[in-house]
């Protein structure tokens, strides 16, 4: 649970830059907060709020959110087994899944620590919430999270994450043939569909194998 | 909000299959390699080599030194930052 609070701070701060950059490229501040709170995925958020602001369409902009929002088909499933209860309360509940809170209560080997994952999802959304709303009215004189680094800290907990679960060779040659898949395709695809086609194209080598 | 739900909706609460788990299980350190090279590479669709990777390799090393993961994390944005700084 350590590493969710740290986790919430950088969430916050990056919370507080979307809240900026949404009040900026024309979003009322009460429209950039409800947007936090529904559509409640950072890289979508950002990725529509930057496209909108670059002079793209509407269209444009839903398709990129959707696209990077992708990724959760596979990660829904793979937490499945732990979100329980009747359908209108695990649909509330996959709400809080996120990259973050999925990856810290990944205990490996396919399993997941459901109260980690719901807590942690939590604990992020007041995060991020919070944070686009001190952005959105605050604005203009914070500084920049880049110039913090903070663009840095997702990568590096991700990694921590993933050592640990490098225990086999099945693990190792999944993780290299995903990095490798998403870095030969992040030039050629639009945003978000490297990271889908690196976990599908693993789950379709698997079956095969 | 569909899409995050449909996996627990359809499948919530029942358990999956050896042969589902074992594609879970592979399925993780694919999905988290993948953030982690885009997050570091992706500098709006193209390759991009700056900052960040100078960070996530102190975060690699700390990792090796076994560091926490809180300590990991601050390091390489604190890395991060200082270096841009520079």
């Amino acid at each position: 649970m350590r590493a969710a609070w740290a986790l919430a701070v950088a969430v916050a701060a990056f919370g507080v830059s979307f809240g900026v950059l949404a009040t900026s490229s024309g979003f009322g501040r009460l429209a950039s907060v409800v947007m936090s709170f529904t559509t409640f995925s950072g890289a979508s958020q950002f990725a529509a709020v930057s496209i909108l602001d670059a002079g793209g369409g509407v269209v444009a902009a839903v398709l990129a959110a959707v696209l990077l929002a992708a990724r959760y088909g596979p990660i829904g499933l793979s937490v499945a087994p732990v979100i329980r209860g009747r359908w209108p309360w695990r649909f509330l509940q996959s709400q809080l899944i996120l990259d973050e809170s999925w990856a810290v209560a990944n205990q490996g080997g396919g399993r997941f620590d459901r109260d980690m994952l719901l807590g942690a999802g939590g604990l992020l959304g007041l995060a991020w919430v919070a944070g686009t709303a001190v952005g959105a009215v605050g604005g203009d004189f914070l500084g920049d999270p880049e110039s913090l680094g903070l663009d840095a800290a997702f990568p590096a907990l991700f990694l921590a994450l993933l050592v640990p679960q490098l225990r086999d060779r099945r693990a190792v040659s999944a993780a290299l043939i995903g990095a490798a898949i998403a870095t030969f395709l992040i030039p050629f695809a639009r945003p978000g569909i490297p990271i889908v086609a690196a976990t599908l194209a693993c789950l379709a080598g698997l079956r095969r194998g | 909000m569909a899409l995050k739900a449909a996996g627990p909706v359809v499948l919530g609460g029942r358990d999956l299959s050896p042969r589902m788990l074992g594609m879970v299980a592979a399925l993780a350190p694919a999905l988290l390699a993948a953030l982690v090279v885009t997050q570091v590479l992706d500098g709006g669709q193209r390759i991009v080599l700056d900052e960040r990777l100078l960070g996530l390799g102190v975060a690699a090393v700390l990792i090796a030194l076994r560091v926490p993961v809180l300590g990991v994390v601050a390091a390489a944005a604190g890395v991060t930052a200082l270096v841009r700084a520079l």
